[in-house]
């Protein structure tokens, strides 16, 4: 066996001595000592017992109030609008960029109270972590289709006719069994896709901030 | 060895006392082939092969919508099965047939649930494969049962608050923020808890891509 490696205490196999985790099992691999290595039986070997690791539930209060609040919201609204109130806006494309504005602009300024009570040390990392955020998500949900749709807006709209009707034409040709008005999906699955898009990314934030942190302790 | 040699190259993660690694092929047939599985499942559920399903959708919100609030609503049903299913609704102020369509069904959104989650990788490393299947299957059965009660109760309420005379677009629209606003939390926690090889996979090739340009 060659002194450049090690045996995972959880499998019991030899792994390269500067990995981390264990490529067989991927579990937490120690640190051999510095001083004289104890020598491996390679024969009779057995895992020390493992301990199982306790996780905490942990309840997204935020999440769920900012969910509440948008619901609140989007049912005074409906009141106002219901009773007579125009919104100053001519389509629901606008009222969706709207949303999406108010949505990034909420979550960020979340993100930035829970940062401000949770980090103790005053690094400003929640700081910058709420710019990131809101910065991604105004830039991919709000900036991008309205720089798009102001730049190319006769173009897109002679494409995207174009690209409906070459759709419609290829599902009538391809399926004749199928139902004469085959709906292509428009506004609706968009804020859906949206939304899940925008957690998708506060999740994936998360995950950074928590390897990062690992890659830190270790 | 070889395959190891491969891992040893590629960056693995730790999150939540679980590592993560998955291989090219694996992320080139996610991010290729799954939107292309949405779209043509979405084509699959509008097929008169599927016709059943509106059926279901339709007969089960009537019978909801006769049971909560006692509307003595009516399912029609097309004998040649070539025109969607409509539920009728007697004494309404306005209209009172409303035809249910896939956008009605939120096939859209069963396409994505599905077409996605089938195609979700596993991790190379720390992953058993019949604890991850078993996995998929439940985020699946969960998903798409809570997303179609969802959108039935969305519709029941829309027919009724249609009946009681607020205007179709007004409920219509208001009602649909409401149910796309929970249906996508409800879809996000279900995948984190369960699933969350999606996210850590996209994290993973951004990982990828961010180690190959340094």
């Amino acid at each position: 066996m060659s002194q450049d490696k090690i045996r995972c205490s959880k499998c019991g196999n030899l792994v390269q001595k500067d990995l981390m985790y264990c490529i067989h099992c991927g579990s937490l691999l120690e640190p051999a000592p510095i001083s004289s290595p104890a020598p491996i039986q390679s024969t009779s070997f057995t895992p020390p017992p493992t301990t199982p690791i306790k996780t905490k539930t942990i309840i997204p209060y935020k999440t769920i109030i900012y969910f509440a609040a948008v619901a609140l919201i989007d049912l005074i609204v409906s009141f106002f609008v219901m009773n007579g109130f125009q919104l100053p806006i001519t389509s629901f494309g606008q009222l969706y960029l709207i949303f999406f504005l108010v949505v990034a602009f909420s979550l960020g300024l979340l993100w930035l109270a829970g940062a401000n009570t949770s980090s103790s040390g005053g690094s400003g990392g929640g700081y910058e972590g709420c710019g990131y955020v809101i910065g991604a998500i105004v830039g991919i949900a709000i900036g991008v289709p309205i720089i798009l749709a102001s730049t190319f807006s006769t173009i897109a709209t002679s494409i995207g006719d174009a690209i409906s009707e070459a759709i419609n034409n290829a599902i009538s040709d391809a399926f004749t069994e199928m139902f004469a008005d085959v709906e292509i999906p428009g506004f609706e699955p968009l804020l859906f896709l949206g939304l899940f898009a925008m957690l998708s990314i506060i999740i994936m934030y998360r995950y950074h901030l928590k390897t990062k942190k690992n890659s830190l302790s270790n | 060895m070889k395959g190891n040699d491969c891992i040893q190259d590629r960056p693995i993660l730790c999150l939540n006392h679980k590592t993560y690694n998955f291989s090219n092929l694996q992320l080139a047939t996610f991010f290729i082939i799954s939107p292309i599985l949405c779209i043509l499942i979405y084509f699959f559920l509008s097929l008169q092969m599927n016709y059943w399903i509106y059926e279901f959708t339709s007969f089960f919100i009537s019978f909801l919508l006769n049971l909560l609030f006692n509307l003595n609503s009516q399912v029609i049903i097309y004998p040649n099965h070539d025109i969607f299913p409509s539920i009728f609704i007697p004494n309404h102020p306005f209209d009172g047939a409303y035809a249910i369509t896939i956008n009605c069904i939120a096939g859209h959104i069963f396409s994505f649930i599905i077409g996605v989650i089938l195609l979700v990788p596993s991790s190379k490393v720390g992953s058993i494969k019949k604890e991850f299947v078993w996995r998929k299957i439940k985020v699946l059965a969960i998903s798409t049962s809570g997303i179609f009660l969802l959108n039935v109760f969305r519709i029941i309420f829309l027919l009724y608050f249609n009946f009681k005379g607020i205007p179709f677009e007004i409920i219509h629209e208001s009602l649909f923020f409401l149910s796309a606003v929970i249906g996508a939390l409800f879809f996000v926690i279900v995948l984190e808890h369960w699933l969350p090889e999606l996210f850590v996979s996209i994290y993973y090739l951004y990982r990828l891509i961010y180690s190959k340009v340094q």
